[in-house]
């Protein structure tokens, strides 16, 4: 019944989900679990409103990744961000410019914009929510490039990129600091962190890009979503500390057995 | 606001579509693999209509652009240069199609050779630039102004020379030792700090999984809840 080899993988999953949901039950009874602090988060409320005084735009994207391959959560988790900035930017009034690469992320993106600015009240800005997504191309260097013009261009205050991004992130982030913009940047792809770590005031490094939706929201039931997460990295991290001792005394139980 | 566009309705074809993905992959039942690849056909055909919509808001974009056009700016020539190369591109592509009787513009000379000598060498610009890219950001990161800036400081320095020619020349007798450092720097340390954030954005990645799955996550389809 069972496929061979994912017996293991199936299980943890199982586990991974019955600690998140356990945890988001508690938090619904009133359990709230305390969330560290994410200084990019908090960043992103400041970015804007200086966006906002310098009457210069700011620039939110999703990475190059899509919504139908392994990059799929950090897109999602992406477009969680453009949710929260293009709401502040509706309340402080500032423009918002979203560069996008895949062109089924247009419609989506369009729509999260479109409700955020319904939602502020500004119904007049949220009829050319179309206008503040910029389709440039669907290939790689192609989209980077014309998102480098952008930049160059208009010289945003704010420069957020929540996302898959691959070798064009270092680019990205590089202009933004030329345009003196101030810049959070996240991605779950580890080749790519330690170019956001130096080249951006913020970054947040891999999980951090998930917990962001949670921890926006300030919903206790999200909030417990992560505290179950943070039980999941538990369990890797008593597997690895057991895996060591099993497999320094030859005992090749614990491997077999996640090959199963 | 009407049925299609409320939220309940793209969360259960959201969590529909998952769990029976899941399912295909963890058991072997033939039929929830079949219906599971038919879902990854519909979803690759409704991906390849978006690049229409991509298509016609590039081309109303840098229309825009070639309209509000100001006396003095000549910037508008690269929106009027992109839409001419767009629609120009569609064309030869139509035309490969039609000359080669196959599927695909690719089996066309005209069409590979625009490509190759083209796209790719642009392509291939534009990444070679990222090497300038690393120097500058490099030249910032690699200031010990503290402690933790002095370590990343002397393992990037002896990562980069192990990588580089220059490191085994200038050590000489001791470069085998130098290498051994290197190997060490990235199988170790390195490695280990990459596999706990790997370790910790799979976790992630499955808690955001689960919120959407049950609606609890709803920043992707608006940022209301």
């Amino acid at each position: 019944m069972l496929e061979t080899g994912r017996v293991a993988q199936l299980f943890f999953l199982i586990v991974i989900c019955a600690a998140v949901v356990y945890f988001v039950e508690t938090a619904r009874r009133g359990k709230m679990p305390k969330l560290r602090k994410l200084p990019g988060l908090d960043a992103v409320e400041e970015a804007v409103g200086r966006a906002t005084e310098m009457a210069k735009p700011v620039v939110i994207s999703t990475g190059i990744g899509g919504l139908t391959d392994v990059t799929a959560p950090q897109t999602v988790a992406g477009l969680s961000m453009v949710g929260y900035v293009a709401r502040l930017c509706a309340r402080y009034g500032a423009e918002l410019i979203a560069p996008a690469r895949m062109p089924y992320v247009i419609p989506i993106e369009t729509e999260i914009i479109q409700t955020a600015f319904n939602e502020e009240g500004k119904t007049e800005e949220a009829a050319r929510a179309a206008e503040m997504v910029h389709y440039l191309s669907d290939s790689q260097f192609g989209y980077t490039i014309a998102y480098l013009g952008i930049l160059q261009r208009r010289k945003p205050a704010a420069h957020i990129m929540v996302g898959g991004y691959w070798a064009e992130s270092l680019q990205l982030a590089e202009v933004g600091f030329s345009v003196k913009a101030i810049q959070i940047a996240g991605t779950a792809n580890t080749h790519q962190i330690p170019f956001f770590v130096a080249a951006c005031d913020y970054a947040l490094i891999g999980e951090e890009i998930y917990a962001a939706g949670a921890y926006l929201s300030k919903d206790p039931v999200q909030a417990g979503s992560v505290a179950g997460q943070d039980m999941g990295k538990a369990i890797a991290l008593v597997l690895i500390v057991v895996g060591i001792f099993l497999t320094a005394a030859g005992i090749p139980v614990l491997t077999d057995l996640l090959r199963s | 606001m009407s049925f299609y566009r409320k939220k309940e309705l793209p969360i259960a074809i959201t969590a529909f579509c998952a769990i029976l993905a899941i399912f295909a992959f963890y058991f072997k039942v033939p039929e929830a693999k079949s219906a599971s690849t038919t879902v990854q056909t519909w979803m690759l055909v409704m991906v390849n209509f978006a690049v229409v919509v991509g298509f016609v808001m590039v081309i109303k974009m840098h229309k825009r652009r070639i309209d509000k056009r100001r006396p003095g700016d000549k910037s508008w020539l690269f929106s009027a240069w992109l839409i001419v190369v767009l629609i120009g591109y569609v064309l030869l592509g139509i035309y490969g199609v039609e000359s080669t009787r196959t599927a695909a513009p690719t089996n066309d000379w005209t069409f590979n050779w625009v490509y190759n000598n083209g796209v790719v060498a642009l392509d291939s610009a534009m990444y070679s630039l990222l090497a300038f890219f690393i120097a500058s950001a490099s030249f910032r990161a690699f200031k010990a102004r503290t402690k933790e800036a002095g370590v990343l400081l002397i393992s990037g320095a002896i990562t980069m020379l192990y990588n580089a020619p220059a490191g085994s020349a200038i050590f000489g007798p001791l470069a085998q030792n130098f290498n051994d450092l290197g190997d060490w720097i990235l199988n170790v340390p390195n490695m280990a700090g990459f596999r706990g954030i790997m370790i910790g954005a799979a976790v992630g990645a499955i808690s955001l999984g689960i919120r959407v799955l049950t609606g609890r996550e709803r920043g992707y389809l608006g940022a209301g809840e």
